[in-house]
């Protein structure tokens, strides 16, 4: 079987602040850089690495800095950022959620999936892309490789939705994610339908 | 005589912040709400405009309403008079913005900065073009018109009508919020007058 690894990035100056951070360019705090080292240190003792995907936003990058496996090089990958959310970039968590809940990260979000926030993108389209992303990776992967994939909540939540078979909507609602949370998942590659095939072994595992 | 106005948009929460807002929707604090109000008095006192153009872009549809307690005019809103899309840089304080991306400065990159465009974003020159675009229509339409925009379109204007080199423009002509700039117009465009309608009092 074929282990799939996503880690959320660390923590961001945005996440402390709760601002929506889309595609910004946003860097980690000292606590996310800690967080980072820590969640690597973790990995490499418990786990093998043969593979590292990540989004190629700076938060990620960040975090595979401080991450990654030795040896491993890094593939960054725009497929794995974040929704953008277009003209709600840097609003407030609150502000978006009082304003313009469509766009926040809450039900109204969830439900508003095929909505396209002005400059950015809909649920839909960014679950189209990550799964494009994750067939890929099922695709390429070895069937006793490990490959570790450093992401966003959006993106994980997309996963697990699918490998759980639940509606987007509920997936986004009720998975919750640490920054530095880990999802381990056992996925039979060879199957013709690798997502009926997945096992989710852990999830939301705090590393750090 | 064909007179435009120009009237930057009041205070928002995010100029209060520093944070660079591009098309944000961004309200008004009480002090922006209150320059807006002013600014409405100084025109209504001063000016009898024909028309009002308005960036469709919150901060300055929310001066415009604040405008229009003194000045009876029927607003149209137009995305040409919008502040400069950032893309993917909209959010971030201005300090990390020009300190982490100094590509973008036109006082520390000079005339390379006109043409950086933010990822999903536009370049000064791209904001430029676009707002002496919508500024020749207005000049061909005459009368008196007040246009309810941002530091950046202003800037763009006023360095075109005295006449200077893009860089010089953009960074000599900065409007603070709530500030009107008046131009006359007979053979060319001249500046008037930059007043402070708040601090006139």
């Amino acid at each position: 079987m074929t282990t799939l690894l996503l880690l959320r990035h660390a923590e961001s100056e945005w996440n402390r602040a709760g601002r929506m951070q889309g595609w910004a360019p946003v860097g980690l705090t000292d606590r996310g850089r800690e967080q980072a080292a820590a969640a690597g240190e973790r990995i490499a003792e418990e786990y093998d690495v043969d593979g590292l995907v990540a989004s190629d936003l700076l938060r990620t990058e960040a975090t595979v800095e401080h991450a990654a496996p030795e040896g491993v090089e890094p593939a960054f990958q725009p497929a794995w950022r974040e929704r953008d959310v277009g003209v709600y970039q840097g609003l407030a968590y609150d502000e978006v959620e009082d304003r313009f809940p469509e766009f926040g990260l809450g039900e109204a979000a969830a439900r508003a999936a095929d909505r396209v926030p002005d400059s950015g993108e809909s649920l839909v389209k960014l679950r189209e892309r990550v799964l494009a992303a994750w067939d890929a990776i099922c695709r390429d992967a070895g069937s006793t490789e490990t490959v570790l994939v450093v992401t966003h909540g959006g993106p994980i939540r997309v996963v697990l939705g699918h490998v759980r078979g639940q509606e987007m909507e509920r997936a986004l609602v009720e998975t919750s994610l640490d920054n530095c949370g880990l999802v381990e998942l056992s996925v039979d590659t060879g199957s013709d339908t690798p997502a009926t095939d997945t096992e989710i072994v852990r999830e939301n595992v705090p590393l750090a | 005589m064909t007179t435009l106005l120009l009237l930057r948009h009041g205070e928002t929460t995010w100029n209060e912040q520093n944070r660079m807002q591009g098309w944000a929707p961004v309200g008004l604090t009480e002090r922006g709400h209150e320059q807006a109000r002013r600014a409405g008095e100084l025109i209504a006192a001063e000016y009898d405009p024909d028309r009002l153009v308005s960036s469709d872009l919150l901060r300055a549809r929310e001066t415009t309403a604040g405008v229009r307690a003194a000045v009876d005019v029927e607003p149209t809103f137009d995305p040409a008079w919008r502040e400069r899309g950032l893309g993917d840089l909209q959010g971030l304080t201005v300090e990390a913005l020009f300190g982490g991306f100094p590509e973008y400065s036109l006082k520390r990159s000079g005339a390379a900065a006109l043409t950086a465009r933010p990822p999903n974003g536009e370049s000064v020159l791209d904001v430029r073009e676009r707002v002496l675009a919508a500024w020749e229509t207005l000049l061909e339409g005459g009368g008196t018109v007040l246009v309810v925009t941002h530091g950046g379109p202003i800037a763009a204007v006023l360095g075109a009508v005295r006449g200077q080199d893009a860089v010089t423009g953009l960074l000599d002509n900065w409007a603070d919020n709530g500030t009107l700039t008046e131009i006359a117009v007979e053979s060319e465009p001249r500046v008037v007058r930059t007043v402070d309608p708040g601090a006139s009092r």
